[in-house]
């Protein structure tokens, strides 16, 4: 209802929290797994090169290379091992130092592999592209623009003889043409550019459209929030009104009901059993947004075996005219810490279930196993049961098995929903076992918090 | 046989206290009414009722609460029953088993409306059996 469709304005915030501190130093360490994974690889191409294919390859100056890098990674792991995110601007620092040294590295390697023989240049492409995903914009093109100079300089150098070179081939002087050089360079410059613009193109898209998704499941949350407001709302309202119709017609109903006549207490026995379904309704929905308003649940230490107890007292009480057995097989005194509003609306839920969905002096077990870090309640009835294709539909809003509305006639269908939103919120599991006509079990799994 | 206790309604819903009326003056009690904690306690004070029957939820939240505690404290009605009626069970946070909370919540019974009128009854004359 408030403000749902317009976008609020900490969306800034929203967008700029992306490139948190936090979200850098999470960068830092993917690029280190990364590099981790590039230097196996460019020491399985030094191995190969060399072993395979006869490169002429100068394995001693690699091999220093490769662990120079080595260390620099082992440097960056350890420094960055469970640390906390440091200044924006710093994490920005470490990552860019991280960028350059890896291209100065990669000069290196492709100077100490032949430069302009091997196409080891292609990896220039491979760290535009981490930038673009590490960094945005301009800081994409100031690192294509480095790798563009670096590789210049190495192949001009050569090119010029201020810089020794390396041959790996045996027939490469066509390689050293002017032109081939000319080529070489412009179509360089030209690709490493173009990826650059293209990857940061595609990353920046991506950023704003999880950025717009991040902002609208916020948006849904409040909107559900607000939804869960307006039910708790209105069955606040409806409840009181129900309640005072519900008494006069027990009172009327209760005291009078000699003097009424047939159909006038036909009527108001109606009557009653249809105010009792609106207000069971309600106080379904009241029990469903419990929890969700200002006062937030307590979670305390609960006596487990007492609340157990106090349940299957007030059920007695309630189906004295069914005369059902209770049998409990609980440990005495047993405690958790739990909400103990959820726990009672799960039992007494299941409970009354079992005893609404059997004959009169039914049979109705409720079993507490309690595990070293879960505790089990299985609750066993031998009522009508549920058949196999409801079985998925049982713990939806609103839904009642053909079976359940021919023996109850009146039911809100949002017991079990119930149920089922409270042990989510309480961290556990619901497994149902049912035979149609034999009897259901019900088997509950709760954390258990000391 | 005439029954002359009296019993003190505190409610704002002026319907459900003239429903309580009807079934309680059914059975021979007398009945008075209050629609606000504050009143009910004055009435209380003043005319010795012989049981109270208490809503939880009035004008705001714990008002009943309050009122039940007023009433403990004041040596001339602490030892009045009180019955306390609840709309809805989860609304307060409190916990509504007394035999829990017995110094929480000085209240002799906690009932959730709407309660069946004979099963009012039977819990009022726990409290006041029919004099002879």
């Amino acid at each position: 209802m408030r403000n749902i469709v317009s976008p609020p304005p900490e969306r800034r915030n929203i967008l700029s929290s992306y490139t948190s501190p936090e979200t850098l130093r999470d960068r830092s360490n993917w690029y280190i797994k990364l590099r981790w994974i590039a230097i196996l690889i460019a020491g399985i191409f030094v191995f190969s090169g060399s072993h395979i294919l006869n490169l002429h390859l100068h394995l001693t100056y690699l091999t220093w290379t490769l662990g120079l890098l080595l260390i620099f990674n082992i440097g960056y792991f350890l420094t960055n091992k469970k640390r906390r995110a440091l200044d924006r601007i710093v994490e920005l620092g470490i990552l860019k130092f991280q960028m350059v040294m890896d291209l100065f590295f990669l000069t290196i390697l492709m100077h100490l592999t032949g430069g302009v023989e091997n196409p080891f240049s292609f990896f220039y492409f491979i760290h535009v592209v981490i930038s673009s995903i590490i960094f945005k914009g301009k800081e994409v093109y100031q690192i294509a623009f480095l790798a563009i100079i670096l590789f210049s300089l190495e192949v001009l150098g050569v090119q010029f003889g201020l810089l020794n070179h390396f041959h790996i081939l045996s027939s490469s002087e066509h390689l050293h043409d002017p032109v081939y050089i000319y080529m070489a360079l412009s179509v360089f410059c030209f690709v490493i550019l173009f990826t650059a613009f293209l990857a940061s193109n595609v990353t920046s898209r991506y950023r704003v459209i999880r950025d717009e998704l991040i902002h609208k499941q916020k948006q849904l949350i409040v909107a559900d929030q607000a939804k869960l407001d307006f039910f708790r709302y209105v069955a606040h309202e409806m409840k009181s009104p129900i309640v005072t119709i519900q008494s006069a017609l027990d009172t009327v109903l209760s005291l009078y009901k000699e003097s009424l006549n047939e159909k006038a207490d036909d009527l108001l026995s109606r009557s009653r059993d249809r105010s009792q379904q609106v207000l069971d309704t309600v106080k379904d929905i009241v029990d469903m947004t419990q929890g969700t308003d200002e006062k937030p649940l307590q979670f305390a230490p609960c006596n487990v075996s007492l609340l157990i107890q106090n349940i299957r007292e007030s059920l007695l009480d309630e189906y004295a005219i069914k005369q059902p057995n209770i049998d409990l097989r609980i440990p005495d005194d047993f405690e958790m810490k739990t909400y103990p509003e959820l726990l009672d609306k799960i039992i007494s839920n299941l409970l009354s279930n079992a005893i609404r969905y059997s004959d009169d002096n039914c049979q109705v077990i409720l079993e507490l196993i309690k595990n070293s870090h879960e505790m089990e309640l299985i609750i066993v009835d031998f009522g009508i049961g549920i058949s196999e294709n409801e079985i998925p539909m049982i713990f939806d809003d609103f839904y009642r098995t053909a079976k359940a509305r021919e023996k109850e006639k009146i039911g809100t269908g949002l017991g079990l929903a119930i149920v089922k939103r409270f042990i989510d919120k309480l961290g556990g599991s619901i497994f149902v076992n049912s035979t149609l006509n034999e009897g259901t079990t019900f088997t509950v799994k709760l954390p258990i918090h000391e | 046989m005439k029954n002359t206790q009296t019993i003190l309604i505190i409610d704002d819903d002026i319907d459900l206290v003239e429903i309580l009326r009807v079934n309680l003056e059914h059975n021979q009690f007398n009945v008075l009414d209050a629609q606000s904690g504050e009143h009910g306690i004055k009435i209380a004070n003043e005319l010795s009722p012989d049981l109270i029957i208490l809503d939880v939820m009035m004008g705001n939240l714990d008002e009943g609460f309050h009122t039940a505690y007023a009433l403990r404290q004041n040596p001339s009605t602490q030892f009045i029953p009180i019955v306390m009626l609840t709309a809805i069970s989860q609304e307060t946070g409190y916990s509504f088993r007394p035999e829990k909370d017995e110094a929480f919540l000085p209240v002799d019974e906690f009932l959730e409306k709407p309660v069946n009128p004979e099963k009012l009854v039977d819990i009022i004359r726990k409290y006041l059996p029919v004099s002879a």
